[in-house]
């Protein structure tokens, strides 16, 4: 088939690929996505109600919690006073390695809260 | 069918309508008590519905895999409430209209979960698919194509049950624009291994498929 004649059958196929879809929903493969599929879907439900769990909707949220907290490890605040400076790095040299941005990051803040607690006295 | 359309209501929301819900829901980032309960309340007033249809996918997914999917498309919905475009109370047929959204959610999830993932991604950023998908307006207007559904119907029903599930899954990389031929070709792996054959064959079947769809309307003079 030349390219012309291709370009000319794309429409068609097209359409055939959405007909294809409309009809796959129509005929139970895939969930109505319309209103007169929802209500032709409906009518071959059963009536009766069932009961449901809380425990079911509890599933439901604790995935939506899962889902909603980005998967990192929350450092927790420290309770007492923070550590100087000096300790910090005093720490980071005992336990070796290099001392990460982060850790810079706070130590930093530990110190500017000290200075300034140091200021207020 | 064994799954019941509906569920017992047992929250504050229950005299709400499904766009007041959903309204409700949106606000989950100002008012995240109320949006929960409004969840919940929507939750068990579709639970029933959305298991029924769901249900279809058993065959790919699995009990548990339904399972699954239902839940995320309960979370989906809470997140993309804001989306949600209300006609207004009293408009006909809203509620079918909430339903054709949670089939069009469940349908994406679906088709998603055939691109290489034999699981429901929940890692996956779960809200992007339909951050651009928003509710229908309104009902969709019958096209002209509507008269061809029964005829592509039977077409349907003379597929193999390989045939049927190859496209299914060809519509997993369905676009409007674009049709479904975009099967790239480390996902179209994942197919191979599900179909235990070459990916030269799925095509094949999928080419199959289509050109027997497209025989049939020919044969019955209706295309």
């Amino acid at each position: 088939m030349s390219s012309k004649e291709n370009k000319d059958r794309k429409p068609d196929v097209r359409k055939l690929e959405r007909q294809i879809l409309r009809a796959m929903r129509a005929e139970g493969w895939l969930a109505p996505e319309t209103v007169p599929e929802v209500l032709e879907t409906e009518k071959t439900l059963a009536d009766d109600q069932i009961e449901v769990s809380d425990a079911s909707f509890e599933r439901v949220r604790a995935l939506l919690q899962s889902t909603a907290t980005p998967k990192v490890i929350q450092l927790s605040k420290p309770k007492a006073e923070p550590m100087d400076l000096s300790e910090n790095l005093a720490r980071a040299a005992r336990e070796g390695g290099t001392v990460s941005q982060e850790i810079e990051e706070r130590m930093r803040r530990d110190r500017d809260a000290a200075e300034a607690k140091n200021g207020d006295n | 069918m064994s799954s019941a359309a509906k569920t017992k209501s047992r929250t504050a929301f229950s005299g709400d309508s499904d766009e007041d819900l959903i309204f409700y829901m949106s606000l989950e980032g100002e008012d995240r008590a109320s949006a929960e309960e409004a969840w919940k309340e929507f939750y068990f007033r579709h639970l029933g519905y959305l298991l029924a249809v769901c249900q279809r996918f058993q065959g790919a997914l699995g009990d548990l895999g339904v399972e699954d999917l239902v839940q995320e498309t309960f979370v989906r919905v809470l997140k993309k409430a804001h989306t949600f475009r209300p006609l207004g109370n009293g408009s006909d047929h809203a509620s079918a209209r909430v339903r054709a959204w949670l089939g069009r959610i469940a349908n994406r999830l679906f088709l998603s979960s055939l691109r290489g993932q034999p699981e429901i991604e929940f890692a996956d950023d779960p809200y992007e698919s339909i951050a651009d998908d928003p509710a229908p307006v309104a009902n969709e207007p019958e096209s002209d194509e509507s008269e061809h559904l029964p005829l592509l119907r039977a077409a349907l029903r003379t597929l193999t049950e390989r045939e049927r599930e190859v496209l299914i899954s060809s519509y997993a990389w369905y676009e409007p624009g674009d049709g479904c031929n975009r099967m790239p070709s480390d996902e179209l792996s994942a197919l191979c291994s599900r179909f235990q054959t070459t990916a030269a064959n799925i095509r094949q079947i999928r080419s199959r498929a289509f050109g027997k769809l497209e025989k049939y309307l020919e044969d019955h003079g209706n295309k």
